[in-house]
């Protein structure tokens, strides 16, 4: 065989000159620029890199020219399976607005055994059963549950406290598990609890038939007990009992937790993860407070957004610390964050979704029959305003739900593309539009971003979260294996 | 002015609550000036007049509590956003088909996803 | 053991057929004698009579006289040859090539020597010469193949250069052999023509995974590895079109000094873009063919892309990748990848060097190419 004969790199190099992408660009922080495209790809790098890049004088040479290239902002003559590849991306990530209502939230009862200061819906009077749910409604939101063309649905029980109406979140899931035996979906439960009636009958329905549980633990007792009062006191030493009861009986990963923060929670933010870790929970979410519930706005009234964001700061860094000494704790928000970056599937949660998960990514049947596009729409509803209000069970079908005004006309103003500073917005691909978030605070669903706490606290983590993956290797590393 | 370096030859004057720049409309369009007002919305409030010769005169009108240091920052911050918005213009233009292409592409029939 | 798969030494010892030809062994005398004439007979003792009726007759011992139609006296290198096995017989040159051996778990397929890629690394090196007997021979022994087989590997050469011909294979696999997993190493740029994509889809092969490499996220990085112009895009558009088919792909990396700079970026660029697939290798480099030929120009000791190997493998994983390291001894990789590596190295070319004998992990190791006895990673060293 005669010699062979090799080409040099040269040989293949593209030829001279590149075309644009579609993409969005600005500032990360006083040193970068970020550019990301629709498909959540992204490239940090100096502004004037970013401006030659854009006048199509980058030198192709350059690694911000490879990653540019690799990710998909820039293509040659020479090559064209971008386009093949760019919308392949996009349709996965499509999918998941197409896969339609996975969260089924049913408000079992607005009766509650506790009196916190951020809650927005809860009645004390816990023998009044004005406020539970009927059998009767429990039935037709069961009927719409499995209307709904997901492979995947989620119940969630939720109150008010639902154990005060342990009955009916017997019923609802006996008859959901009977009707599925039809349907054969996917189908989970979980009951959101504070767990003060956690008895063993709970405890043994829970273990037959699969049931999650969701509870809230704000953090250290003495703050938990003070911003979650119950008669007889004693939130928090119930709370962790009843999370032990829990995993004893169904096993470790059958409770989860979530906090809010209030100001007093604001300069105590290693003590509340530390707790979360001390009881052996995995997962933490620093949530921020909702405006919804005239006490809850008192309460946002003393601390703005600039405080929370100062807050996750300092509580990802400890997180981070605990996770670098060797124990595995995600902070679950910017795990939501994350995946949508690096998962190609993007993620499910609700609040972050363009266009807006209402109605698409939950349904909520409330305790008197009306059925709202998102938790927060019920609780706006609480309030007076009944802008995601999508009708009542009794009175209208699935499909009349589904395209009423109260649903359509939001998701139709939300698509962040067509939204004006989010259309522009680089974060847009990681971010979503929170419609009753910026009708509680602006007066319409889409708000005007200059002014938006939710945009400042999404650009604030996501200018804090790419500016550790870009520049802290060590971050970085544990950051990945959250997603 | 050249594009590299925002309002190095502009001194601004800050008066009555006032700042008054000029955007030369041959290196910015109407519509990276209105986006860059929006954007700003919260510090100040930008009154755009009308354009006389190639130039465009936009008053930064700001509240009663906001100083000459944070105002003279925000006429700085106009400028840099005013080229962030004029290159955004040019990249939409030159991409915006491109998009269509790639969703037309995504939801046709022949580009079904793979699924394992 | 370490076997020579086609080897002279075969000794006639009666008139012969003039034409090679293609048979099953069996080491069963007593056959039925309507079962017998697509057989060879190998007899190992001294055998006091010939069955009749078989095709030929293989024997390890010198025999007597009078011996039937296409009887040989097996050479030193034909020991291993065995009940179940297919052999082609050359009786013009004296050799016997085993196309199946029923003992070994890697059987493989050289359908044909002709490629579009000529990879700087190629291990076999392409000849482009009309080599079509090669399928000729592979279509006789798949009906004479136990049906028991786990695993047939179809290589080259580019096996899609076969066209309709490759889909034929496979339906013939599928009819004889459905319950043997098939595995094809193809550059894939073939499949970027939808319509042949769409044929291998149909054929339906109940276990098909198509082996593909890919070298770079960067197309031109990619083209010059594999010495081909616009190969990188019909590459991964004939990933695509085989995934629309589902058709099962998995996805090579061979690491070496040419690849190794962007490998974590390789990695990124795969589970974003095609997170569908079914498993991605990474491999070391075998030091044959084009790669001995090239081997100061593409050699990097293992030990020195640990970091990078360690962020590609984890970027995969996270993607919820199936990922596998082959061709790698335990001992040069970071621990951290152990779960990830795999016993690759087919065991008609592996072997373990001296300081190995002591090694308390050698079982779980995949040892050495016999070929790599050129340059070895300076990170051997056994685990006591």
């Amino acid at each position: 065989m005669a010699r062979a004969v090799f080409h040099p790199r040269s040989a293949y190099a593209p030829s001279a000159g590149y075309r644009l992408l579609p993409l969005r660009f600005g500032r990360l922080d006083e040193h970068a620029y970020i550019v990301t495209n629709d498909v959540g790809e992204y490239v940090r790098l100096a502004r004037d890199e970013l401006v030659a890049f854009l006048e199509r004088r980058l030198d192709s040479d350059t690694s911000v020219y490879k990653a540019l290239k690799s990710r998909h902002f820039l293509y040659e003559n020479d090559s064209s399976v971008a386009f093949d590849l760019l919308a392949l991306k996009y349709r996965s990530r499509a999918e998941r607005v197409a896969a339609f209502t996975g969260l089924h939230i049913f408000v079992v009862t607005l009766r509650c055994d506790h009196s916190c200061q951020y809650c927005q819906v809860s009645r004390q009077s816990e023998d009044s059963t004005a406020f539970d749910m009927t059998v009767e409604h429990a039935d037709k939101a069961l009927d719409l549950v499995f209307r709904s063309p997901n492979e995947h649905i989620k119940i969630e029980l939720q109150g008010g406290e639902p154990l005060l109406n342990f009955p009916l979140v017997c019923h609802i899931v006996e008859r959901a598990r009977k009707l599925n035996e039809d349907h054969r979906r996917d189908l989970q439960f979980v009951i959101t609890s504070n767990l003060s009636r956690l008895s063993d009958d709970v405890l043994s329905f829970c273990k037959e038939h699969g049931v999650y549980l969701s509870t809230s633990l704000d953090g250290p007792a003495d703050l938990h007990d003070g911003q979650r009062p119950t008669r007889g006191g004693g939130s928090h030493r119930k709370t962790v009992e009843g999370i032990h009861r829990v995993r004893e009986v169904l096993g470790l990963d059958r409770i989860s937790a979530l906090m809010t923060t209030t100001p007093r929670s604001l300069s105590r933010v290693d003590e509340i993860i530390d707790e979360y870790v001390r009881l052996g929970f995995h997962g933490i979410f620093l949530r921020s407070l909702s405006p919804y519930g005239f006490a809850a706005r008192s309460l946002v009234k003393r601390y703005g957004v600039e405080d929370w964001l100062d807050f996750y700061k300092r509580g990802l860094s400890h997180i981070l610390r605990i996770n670098a000494g060797g124990y595995f704790l995600r902070e679950e928000f910017t795990t939501i964050l994350l995946q949508k970056m690096f998962s190609p599937l993007g993620s499910g949660y609700v609040d972050l979704q363009s266009p807006a998960g209402v109605g698409i990514g939950a349904l909520v049947y409330n305790y008197d029959g009306a059925v709202y596009a998102s938790d927060e729409g019920r609780m706006l509803a609480e309030m007076g305003d009944q802008t995601f209000r999508l009708g009542h069970l009794d009175e209208h079908s699935y499909e009349e739900l589904l395209t009423s005004e109260a649903l359509l006309a939001p998701l139709g103003e939300t698509i962040l593309e067509g939204m004006p500073m989010c259309a522009d917005c680089p974060f847009l691909p990681y971010c979503g539009a929170d419609p009753v978030f910026h009708r509680a605070t602006q007066g319409d669903a889409v708000g005007h971003k200059a002014f938006s706490a939710f945009c400042t606290k999404q650009m604030g983590v996501l200018r804090h979260v790419i500016g550790l993956l870009e520049t802290d290797a060590e971050a970085r590393d544990i950051l990945l294996r959250w997603v | 002015m050249r594009a590299e370096d925002p309002g190095a030859d502009a001194p601004f004057v800050f008066r009555d609550g006032c700042i008054g720049v000029t955007v030369d409309v041959r290196a910015y369009r109407l519509s990276a000036v209105q986006k860059t007002a929006y954007r700003l919305a919260a510090k100040c409030t930008a009154i755009i007049g009308e354009v006389r010769e190639h130039s465009l005169v936009v008053t930064l009108t700001f509240s009663p509590t906001t100083g000459e240091r944070e105002a003279l920052e925000t006429a700085r911050l106009f400028f840099q956003e005013l080229l962030d918005q004029e290159l955004r213009e040019k990249v939409g233009e030159q991409t915006a088909s491109l998009r269509a292409l790639i969703l037309a592409h995504a939801f046709s029939r022949t580009s079904l996803p793979p699924r394992g | 053991m370490l076997v020579k798969l086609s080897a002279r030494g075969l000794r006639a010892l009666s008139e012969t057929s003039r034409a090679p030809f293609v048979a099953r062994i069996t080491e069963t005398p007593a056959l039925p004698e309507a079962a017998r004439s697509k057989l060879l007979l190998l007899l190992s003792g001294e055998a006091s009579d010939f069955p009749p009726g078989f095709r030929g007759y293989l024997l390890r011992q010198a025999a007597r006289p009078l011996a039937p139609k296409d009887t040989y006296l097996l050479g030193a290198d034909h020991t291993y040859l065995r009940d179940g096995d297919v052999v082609r017989i050359d009786p013009v040159r004296g050799t016997v090539s085993a196309l199946y051996r029923a003992n070994s778990r890697s059987n493989t397929f050289l359908v044909t020597e002709r490629c579009d890629n000529f990879c700087v690394m190629c291990s076999q090196p392409p000849k482009d010469h009309d080599d079509g007997w090669l399928v000729d021979d592979i279509e006789r022994a798949i009906p004479l193949i136990s049906p028991d087989a786990t695993e047939i590997g179809i290589t080259g050469g580019e096996p899609a250069l076969l066209g309709e011909r490759l889909v034929r294979l496979l339906v013939l696999l599928r009819e004889h052999l459905p319950r043997t997993g098939v595995h094809v190493l193809s550059n894939g740029r073939r499949f970027s023509d939808a319509g042949f994509a769409r044929a291998v889809g149909d054929v339906r092969h109940p276990d098909l995974m198509i082996g593909i490499p890919l070298y770079s996220d960067l197309a031109e990085e990619h083209d010059y590895v594999v010495q081909a112009k616009g190969a990188f895009d019909e590459t991964v558009r004939g990933i695509l079109n085989l995934k629309r088919r589902r058709v099962r792909v998995e996805l090579r990396f061979v690491i070496h000094r040419e690849t190794v700079e962007r490998m974590p970026e390789f990695a990124r660029f795969v589970a974003k873009n095609l997170t569908f697939l079914d498993h991605v290798a990474l491999m070391g480099l075998e030091h044959v063919g084009f790669a001995r030929t090239n081997l100061e120009a593409l050699w990097i000791d293992p030990v020195d892309y640990q970091r990078p190997l360690r962020e590609a493998v984890l970027t995969l994983d996270r993607a919820g990748m199936a990922t596998s390291i082959y061709n790698h001894q335990l001992c040069v990789l970071d621990p951290t990848l152990h779960r990830f590596a795999r016993k690759s190295i087919s065991d008609w070319k592996n072997v373990y060097v001296e300081v190995c004998q002591t090694c308390r992990r050698k079982e779980e190791c995949g040892g050495f190419f016999t070929s790599s006895a050129v340059k070895r990673s300076r990170g051997i060293s056994p685990y006591g």
